[in-house]
């Protein structure tokens, strides 16, 4: 029993150094920012810290760290093992939704189990990564176009479960992870233009008459089509947004001095639109420090990705890292106007539940990743392809091909 | 490959951060003044709009009740001034500088305040005001850092120059900046010629409001933020122009559209119509209890809540129906507030179209069978026979429409915004505040014994034939009681002739044969003595007889209105099935069906025609006009106590047979019989009834 503590605890000390490390550096850098930030735009100085908003973000952040951390330990092998498991359960739960969507109407995103709500959606974002990487791990199925619309087929499915709900802008962040996927994956490119033409074509031309008003308005009003009242398109929004990080010039105005916000002319601005108080409080300074803070996260998980062996490991790194880049820029750039509204929040800032805590999931698990490298057994050895992380010993894995 | 293709999608997510990035520079290194300023003045302002009320139109569609819009400024405490921001500010700054500096934000919003009252003399009066010296003698580093903050965000500091006096730094104020709210009021006291300080002491109390500790803080945080105080109801023409476009120089006073109430036709038809006044605390208590939301109470962020609740909702300045028609058919006229939801500048000035409009949604109109043209006619009519107190109901017999409608003296609106005409009236006893015609009740004098000749011939008391001789007198034994001087002594008289010279012998004769409760039975059969269920207000039921038959046959003790003596005109006219009384659309008033044999009607209607035709008849003088027309009619005089003066009556209809029209004209404190005082003006009635409807009344 002490033997198996220790060599648990050795297990969990070792791999630290590293992308893992600064992996948990930037991830709890950018969680702090979020922290300060859902209180100045939700509590105010009055109440003093922590507010109610920011308590109940900081207890949702230690339960997203927890998992971070039990995920960072789990070998690699158990999330491949696991991955279909975890795919069909949250399509089952994303399923569920929908009944009760048919059934009582309305719009219906959460399941509530006791006191807490949990987000099949999200779930959905990381299962989706693991299924597809599992699925992509040995290029194989990207070589035939029948298994390659197969595996689209699989990712596309959770894709248009949560569209029904609907959640655009959660679906949406799916199409960029699962094509950036493909392409690591190894997919010609001559399928991948192919592919991507085919859906241009299908969005343009089924995809209108399938948004609801509101997002169909957001569009309208973005590209200055027509008369849109502006509240509901968004475009209001957009424009205050604008006005506060503007506002808050090289240096912002001061912590819990926002009053753009403060006063109310910035809605959700703990939500989507936080970094725009980030913006008006902490001004230039703040701005970039957030978004270089996401490329520092984002490109040391496709360094993890770079450096893995095992096609698997590399496929969700990539996945994670790009489902998390581009959920950023496309929060900043709704922010700033380029963008039109997709109610899409900043991750690991705004404030909200199952969002931070699946993404810091997802972190775990490239963590896991960058801690324990898998060695993939080469024809020609280890001369080929050696990875830069040679100073623990490297255990080879046989990697089963079916899920 | 696939660590070429990883480095691609690298590049890609620089690449597309390097865009925001690029973006963020514009925005917060190049373009920041600019958002800056719009930051500080640009705000979102939902604004909400009372519910237009209905209207009431008479029978053709002239509008006797309206809403008029007028213009009121009311003020919002948050934005009147920035004072408390720049205290806020200054302390944090100075502190952030200074720890030990001695004064906190409370300290130095007391400052501002004391420098406040030395310069209030000068609000108001003196155009340009000199910057005043407030904090002395700052030290270098502090007097620097406040400069600077100053020179930065000039906004968010208004009216706050610092100086460098070179051992020091001094700060002083500008009062035309920092309390340009309370100039900004005392300047419209001044343009209004107002007593100083007659708009400013509202604000005061407002913010006695805010500072009540009794209050919960989410009360006061919506008296402080969002509430917009009623400052000046019907801002005249030149000072809407003057604020509406130098907003600047009025800073937290804002311009609202309202409704008032108004009857176009003044005080005719006044208490008919009633008034309306915003909602009081019963009523909003009332609106409390049913789940109805005062909408400008609520501090909504867009106007999906609004529209939701846009049905049951009300506003704090909507007309609510007080008294008369406006009170009974509240839940007909009553709207549904509006609301839009703009962008203002920081000259408060709209940016671009409104982001969303709610539409405030009128009531119903409501349309009345009453004919204006005519009603004002037989106004116009009395006021030239100098006639005070008094009333006329004309009916239409087909179906019970009240086609005219006078009630003297007229009273409109014009008593609920004068505070001493209110009170020197509502003391008066000349009963300003009820309509003569349905709520002012009296002794009909000799115009009930129709009523008392339809129960005298139902019960069998008497028959058609039956003569009586009247010496003037009922008991020779009784010489100062129950007398009657109508016509010469000495003659024997039936029913109907009895009717016609309104003979009392005969009458009293019936009362003691009838008793009390058999004139009652028959009178309540009739319609006497309730409501008339025609749905309007404060319908006087009158006094019910008790004792006495012998007055109560002649029409003394107790008391009727002239609705429902109109009302027994209708029933005879239509020989006992009488429509109900309309005069709202919609509402029909209860019908008569009196258990009377029509040939008694008959007997009763040969009266009141002998009354016209007859020489000796009450209403036969050729000076009063009725003989040419084909007409009934009884008149009666009632006898006010110990006074000279009588309330003068006469009812009757037009013509005899297929009868058009009802009528019953009360004639009140005055020296003439009911004769002499109504049947002249019958006369004209029946005229302009002939010319207005091109009916025939004429023999």
């Amino acid at each position: 029993m002490i033997s198996l503590i220790q060599s648990w605890l050795r297990d969990w000390k070792e791999g630290w150094i590293g992308p893992a490390l600064l992996l948990l550096l930037t991830t709890g850098l950018l969680l702090v920012i979020g922290t300060i930030f859902v209180h100045s735009a939700a509590d105010g100085p009055e109440g003093g810290f922590p507010g109610p908003y920011s308590s109940s973000h900081m207890k949702k952040i230690l339960v997203g760290l927890a998992g971070m951390l039990a995920f960072s330990c789990i070998p690699s092998k158990q999330f491949e093992k696991y991955s279909a498991a975890f795919f069909w359960g949250t399509i089952g739960l994303l399923g569920l939704l929908l009944l009760w969507k048919w059934a009582q109407g309305g719009v219906v995103r959460w399941i509530r189990i006791g006191g807490f709500g949990l987000q099949p959606s999200e779930l959905a974002k990381i299962s989706t990564i693991l299924l597809v990487a599992q699925l992509l791990r040995n290029g194989e199925r990207l070589r035939q176009w029948k298994s390659l619309l197969k595996v689209l087929a699989m990712a596309a499915l959770p894709f248009l479960m949560i569209a029904a709900q609907p959640d655009l802008g959660t679906a949406l962040i799916l199409a960029p992870t699962i094509a950036a996927m493909f392409w690591v994956g190894g997919i010609s490119t001559r399928k991948f233009i192919a592919l991507g033409v085919t859906a241009l074509l299908l969005v343009s031309s089924c995809g209108w008459p399938l948004l609801t008003n509101y997002q169909q308005d957001r569009i309208k009003s973005y590209l200055g089509i027509g008369e849109v009242a502006l509240e509901s398109a968004g475009g209001y929004q957009v424009a205050q947004s604008i006005i506060a990080i503007g506002s808050g010039g090289p240096t912002g105005r001061g912590l819990h001095l926002g009053s753009h916000h403060d006063l109310g002319y910035l809605p959700e601005d703990h939500n989507d639109f936080i970094f725009s108080v980030i913006g008006e409080e902490w001004g230039l300074v703040g701005t970039i420090s957030v978004l270089l803070g996401f490329l520092v996260l984002v490109l040391t998980m496709l360094g993890v990705a770079w450096n893995c062996r095992d096609p698997f490991g590399r496929l969700v790194a990539v996945g994670v890292a790009t489902q998390i880049g581009m959920q950023a820029i496309i929060n900043q750039a709704v922010t700033v106007g380029l963008l039109p509204v997709t109610g899409m929040p900043l991750p690991l800032i705004s404030f909200g539940g199952t969002s931070i805590v699946v993404t810091l999931m997802g972190i775990g698990v490239v963590i896991s990743f960058a801690r324990k490298p898998v060695e993939v057994i080469h024809p020609d050895g280890l001369q080929r392809g050696t990875s830069s992380v040679q100073h623990r010993p490297i255990r080879a894995q046989t990697h089963p091909d079916q899920p | 490959m696939q660590r070429v293709r990883i480095l691609f999608i690298a590049t890609l997510l620089i690449l597309l951060t390097a865009g925001i990035g690029s973006r963020l520079v514009v925005l917060q290194g190049l373009e920041w003044r600019e958002h800056a300023l719009r930051a500080s003045s640009m705000h979102r302002s939902i604004r909400y709009f009372p519910a237009p009320r209905g209207r009431i139109l008479d029978s053709r569609g002239i509008v006797l009740a309206c809403d008029i819009p007028v213009v009121r400024a009311s003020f919002l405490l948050s934005e009147l001034e920035p004072v408390r921001w720049v205290a806020r500010r200054l302390a944090k700054k100075v502190h952030g500088v200074n720890s030990k500096f001695p004064w906190d934000e409370a300290a130095l919003w007391n400052s501002l305040q004391g420098a406040r009252s030395s310069l209030r003399h000068q609000f108001g009066i003196v155009e340009e005001m000199a910057n005043h010296p407030w904090l002395r003698k700052l030290d270098q580093k502090t007097g620097q850092e406040v400069a600077r903050a100053v020179r930065l965000r000039p906004e968010d500091y208004p009216g706050v120059v610092v100086t460098d006096e070179g051992h020091d730094y001094t700060i002083y104020i500008d009062p035309n900046l920092l309390f340009a709210g309370e100039i900004g009021i005392r300047r419209m006291e001044r343009e209004l010629e107002l007593e100083r300080g007659t708009l400013w002491d509202k604000v005061e109390q407002a913010y006695a409001l805010v500072q009540d500790p009794e209050r919960d803080i989410q009360e006061r945080e919506w008296i402080f933020r969002h509430q917009r105080h009623p400052l000046q109801d019907a801002v005249p023409a030149h000072l809407v122009v003057k604020i509406s476009t130098d907003p600047e120089n009025w800073p937290g006073i804002h311009l609202e559209e309202v409704r008032n109430r108004e009857h176009p036709g003044g005080s005719f038809l006044g208490q008919l119509l009633g008034h309306t006044g915003l909602p009081s605390q019963a009523v909003l208590d009332r609106w409390k209890q049913r789940d109805e939301p005062v909408i400008d109470r609520l501090v909504l962020r867009d106007l999906r809540v609004f529209e939701v609740l846009q049905e049951f909702s009300h506003h704090s300045a909507d007309q609510v129906g007080r008294s008369g028609l406006e009170s009974v058919l509240e839940q007909r006229l009553r709207g549904q507030p509006g609301a839009e939801v703009r962008i203002l500048d920081h000259l408060r000035r709209s940016v671009g179209d409104p982001l969303h409009v709610a539409r405030a949604r009128a009531g119903d109109d409501v349309k009345l069978s009453v004919d204006f043209a005519l009603s004002r006619w037989c106004q116009d009519l009395l006021v030239s026979r100098d006639i005070d107190f008094g009333a006329v109901v004309i009916l239409e017999v087909d179906d019970g429409s009240a086609i005219g409608w006078t009630s003297l003296p007229a009273q409109g609106m014009e008593v609920y915004r004068d505070r001493a005409l209110y009170d020197e009236r509502s003391q008066s006893k000349s009963g300003w505040f009820h309509d003569r015609v349905s709520a002012w009740a009296i002794d009909p004098g000799s115009t009930f014994k129709t009523v008392v000749a339809l129960a005298a011939l139902q019960a069998g008391v008497v028959t058609a034939d039956e003569k009586i001789l009247c010496n003037g007198i009922l008991d020779p034994s009784q010489t100062n009681r129950n007398r009657c001087n109508n016509h010469p002594h000495g003659i024997e008289l039936n029913l109907s002739a009895a009717l016609a010279r309104s003979c009392n012998v005969f009458f009293y004769t019936m009362g003691q044969r009838l008793g009390v409760e058999g004139i009652v039975a028959c009178g309540e059969q009739l319609g006497l003595w309730r409501n008339s269920g025609c749905g309007i207000a404060s319908e006087s039921a009158g006094i019910r007889p008790v004792t006495n038959p012998t007055g109560t046959a002649i029409g003394r003790g107790f008391t009727t209105t002239p609705l429902q003596m109109a009302r027994i005109a209708l029933t005879i006219a239509c020989r006992g099935q009488g429509p109900g009384i309309r005069i709202i659309d919609g509402i029909i008033g209860e019908s008569t069906a009196p258990d009377i044999d029509q040939k008694h009607f008959e007997t009763v209607i040969d009266g009141m025609v002998s009354a016209v035709r007859d020489r000796g008849g009450t209403a036969f003088k050729p000076s009063y006009g009725l003989t040419t027309y084909d007409v009934a009619v009884k008149t009666g005089t009632a006898k006010r106590g110990q006074s000279p003066l009588n309330d003068a009556w006469l009812i009757g209809f037009a013509p005899v047979v297929q009868p058009k029209v009802a009528f019953a004209i009360s004639v009140q404190q005055v020296a003439l019989g009911g004769g002499e005082a109504c049947a002249p003006i019958l006369s004209e009635i029946l005229n302009r009834l002939e010319q207005q409807r091109g009916w025939d009344l004429s023999r």
